[in-house]
C-alpha cells in the first residue's frame, strides 16, 4: 500500500509542477519563462525516474546506467553548442 | 514458484528481473540519445530563428497539449501502480486492469494529438507532403522551419507510444497463458518504457508549446 501512495503522491506532485509551468507561460518573464520551463522539466523527469521507474528501490547499476546516458547527452550538448557559441 | 526463473541463466527470479531491468535500461539509454539528438537539432535551429519558433509556438493548442501531459501523467500513474499490483499476491487481476487503463489513457492521447493535427492541417499550417502551408504572419519559412520540428518530434514520440499500446494489448492478451512470473517481468519492461516515453512528452511540451506565451 505504501508504494501505491507514494505513487500518488508524485502523481500529485506533478500535476502540480505542471500547473506551475502551464500558469507562469501566461506571462512574459524574459528568460524566466524558458528557467522556470527548464526546471520544472528536469524536477517532473526526476521524479518519474526516481519514483515510477524506481531508481531509489533498485540496484546502483541501475541508478549507473541512467547517469550514463544523461552524461552521453551532455557530452553530445557541450560539444555541439560550443561549436555554434564560437563560429 | 518465487524462485522460478525463465532462463538456466539465473540463480533466482530477483536476479532475473534485475538483468532484465538493466537490459531496458540500455535500450532506454538508445532511445534517449535518439531523442536527445532530434531536441538538440531543434534547440540550434531556435537560437537562429528565436522569434519564428515563439510565433510558431502560439499557433499550437495551448490547452489541448497541457491537457495531454496531464493525461498523459495519468497514464503513469496507472502504470506504476500496476507495476506494483503485480507483485502483491492478490493483486495480479488488478495489474492486469491498470495496464488497460495506461493503454487507454495512451489512446486517449493519441485521439488528442490526432485532433490537433487535423486543426493544424485544416488552417494550413502543415509544411509536408507538398500541401498548401498558409501561415500569414512574419518569416514563414521560419515558422514552417518550427512545424516541421513540431511534427518530426510529435510524430516520433506518439510512433512510440503506439508501440507501447500494442505491447501492453500483447501482454494482456497472453495474461492467461502466461506464469505469475513471466506476467512480473513483462510487466516491470514495459511499465520502464512507458515511463520513458512519458518523460521525453515532459520535454517536448515546454519547448513546443510554451514559448513566449
Amino acid at each position: 500500500m505504501t508504494e501505491t501512495r507514494s505513487a500518488i503522491f508524485t502523481w500529485l506532485g506533478l500535476l502540480l509542477l505542471l500547473a506551475v509551468t502551464a500558469a507562469t507561460s501566461r506571462f512574459d518573464l524574459g528568460w524566466g519563462n524558458v528557467t522556470i520551463n527548464f526546471a520544472i522539466a528536469v524536477a517532473k523527469a526526476a521524479l518519474i525516474l526516481i519514483v515510477f521507474m524506481r531508481l531509489k528501490a533498485n540496484a546502483v547499476v541501475l541508478r549507473l546506467a541512467a547517469a550514463t546516458t544523461i552524461l552521453w547527452v551532455a557530452i553530445m550538448y557541450v560539444l555541439t553548442f560550443a561549436d555554434y557559441a564560437n563560429r | 514458484m518465487a524462485n522460478a526463473t525463465e532462463s538456466i541463466a539465473f540463480d533466482t527470479a530477483a536476479r532475473e528481473r534485475q538483468a532484465d531491468r538493466l537490459g531496458m535500461w540500455v535500450f532506454i539509454a538508445s532511445e534517449a540519445l535518439l531523442f536527445a539528438a532530434v531536441i538538440l537539432a531543434y534547440l540550434v535551429v531556435r537560437t537562429h530563428h528565436g522569434a519564428a519558433f515563439a510565433a510558431g509556438s502560439k499557433e499550437l493548442s495551448f490547452g489541448l497539449g497541457t491537457t495531454n501531459t496531464a493525461v498523459l501523467l495519468t497514464s503513469s500513474l496507472a502504470m506504476a501502480i500496476a507495476e506494483t499490483k503485480v507483485d502483491e499476491r492478490n493483486g495480479l487481476r488488478a495489474s492486469r486492469l491498470l495496464l488497460a487503463i495506461a493503454a487507454g489513457l495512451g489512446a486517449l492521447f493519441l485521439a488528442i494529438k490526432f485532433a490537433e493535427y487535423h486543426d493544424e492541417y485544416a488552417r494550413g499550417l502543415v509544411p509536408l507532403f507538398g500541401w498548401p502551408f498558409t501561415y500569414g504572419g512574419a518569416d514563414q519559412r521560419g515558422v514552417a522551419l518550427f512545424f516541421d520540428f513540431y511534427f518530426a518530434m510529435t510524430a516520433l514520440h506518439a510512433l512510440h507510444l503506439v508501440l507501447g499500446i500494442v505491447t501492453i494489448a500483447g501482454i494482456a492478451l497472453l495474461w492467461d497463458r502466461s506464469g505469475t512470473a513471466t506476467r512480473r517481468r513483462r510487466t516491470t519492461a514495459v511499465a520502464l518504457y512507458w515511463h520513458f516515453v512519458d518523460v521525453v512528452w515532459v520535454f517536448l511540451y515546454p519547448l513546443l508549446y510554451l514559448i513566449n506565451r
